[in-house]
């Protein structure tokens, strides 16, 4: 099941219609209802909470300057999506190397209800890997990949939000699964042989 | 079969088919490189889906309406910034003109100051467009009337493609930000 928040059609579209007669109310509605979508899509894109907020109030800023431009039969969030996608990967082309802090994504999940420590631990771990993994691929392959799995968005869908054909889609989600394996495989090895040294180097009590 | 066509398939978009499929299948019984990116990939996807949407603090919205007023205000400060740019520069400009008007004490002075200017620049340009056609009219001389079209058609050709292609780049540009 999707995980994408959406609000009513009419409700939709009222907002879309008070915010294109220059009420700003009417679109607060939308950044409601639509910025943990957007927000979740900046931080899987630039890696932090700070880049991500800047992202997404920009994502927001551009979508109601521009909202003459947006067309009624194309499904809003995509269209939000879209500028966000486009404004990450611009961004990333500019800085190109982001270090993810830590600290920064631990805070930025919310917690299981009910974990054991020993999960906690694991799981924070290997989301950890996860999202530094996803530094490591293209901006564009990335997109690609967020859009696909956290999204659950179809081909078209994708293609539509990041303006490549679906084959290119196709080709950018095997490429980087590819990769993103490989680099599982690669830093799972690293951990497992600086786990062993450790334990070599550990005095024996 | 090459190892690389197998991690292609591993990772494939598109259905295989069953004949790929068994040999994939087969392949991956002795390949352990494959065995581990499969493995790999899955615990990927198992991390993915166990994720938590990362959320915004609170006040996100309240961020950005204040962002927006900050936004106006810029718009408007830098459109003030070249209103007055604009009419300070002709003000002075003016004034300029006027000091002149005023210092010679005579009208007709400035007025044939500003003549004798206009008709420097209309003698520069006459003379610029002589040399041009003297030019032209030499080469037409050289080289035969045939030719010297292919070239002037050859010139305009290669002067619309770099249109062509600037406004390709442009257009291009523009795309990326026309969501």
């Amino acid at each position: 099941m999707s995980r994408l928040q959406k609000p009513s059609q009419e409700d939709e579209r009222l907002w879309l219609e008070q915010s294109l007669h220059g009420n700003p109310d009417g679109f607060m509605h939308l950044i409601e209802v639509y910025q943990r979508s957007v927000f979740n899509m900046c931080y899987r894109m630039l890696g932090n909470r700070e880049d991500a907020e800047d992202a997404a109030q920009e994502t927001f800023l551009r979508a109601y300057q521009n909202l003459k431009k947006y067309d009624q039969d194309r499904s809003f969030i995509t269209w939000l999506l879209s500028i966000a996608a486009h404004f990450c990967i611009d961004q990333l082309r500019k800085k190109r190397a982001k270090i993810v802090s830590m600290e920064d994504i631990l805070l930025g999940e919310i917690p299981d209800p009910n974990p054991s420590p020993e999960r906690v631990i694991v799981q924070q771990d290997d989301q950890l890997k996860v999202q530094n993994i996803l530094q490591q691929i293209s901006e564009q392959d990335r997109a690609a990949l967020i859009l696909y799995y956290w999204y659950e968005f179809s081909y078209e869908e994708i293609s539509i939000i990041l303006g490549f054909s679906v084959s290119a889609v196709k080709s950018r989600l095997h490429r980087a699964k590819k990769e993103m394996a490989t680099l599982w495989v690669k830093q799972s090895s690293i951990m497992k042989s600086e786990v062993g040294r450790k334990q070599y180097e550990a005095p024996v009590v | 079969m090459r190892h690389q066509l197998f991690e292609d398939w591993l990772f494939a978009e598109e259905d295989l088919d069953s004949q790929q499929k068994d040999l994939l299948e087969s392949h991956k019984q002795d390949c352990q490189q494959c065995q581990m990116l499969e493995g790999a990939w899955q615990e990927i996807s198992q991390d993915i889906n166990s994720q938590n949407w990362v959320m915004p603090e609170e006040g996100f919205s309240q961020r950005w309406l204040s962002r927006l007023e900050q936004q106006k205000l810029h718009d408007q400060r830098r459109h003030a910034f070249w209103a007055f740019l604009t009419t300070s520069s002709g003000a002075v400009l003016f004034g300029i003109l006027l000091l002149r008007f005023f210092i010679s004490n005579s009208p007709i002075v400035v007025l044939s100051y500003q003549f004798h200017s206009i008709m420097v620049i209309f003698e520069t340009l006459q003379g610029l467009i002589r040399f041009l056609l003297t030019i032209i009219r030499s080469v037409n001389m050289i080289i035969p009337s045939v030719i010297g079209l292919g070239v002037i058609f050859m010139l305009w050709s290669c002067l619309f493609l770099g249109l062509v292609v600037i406004w390709q780049v442009v257009m291009g540009r523009r795309e990326l930000y026309d969501y």
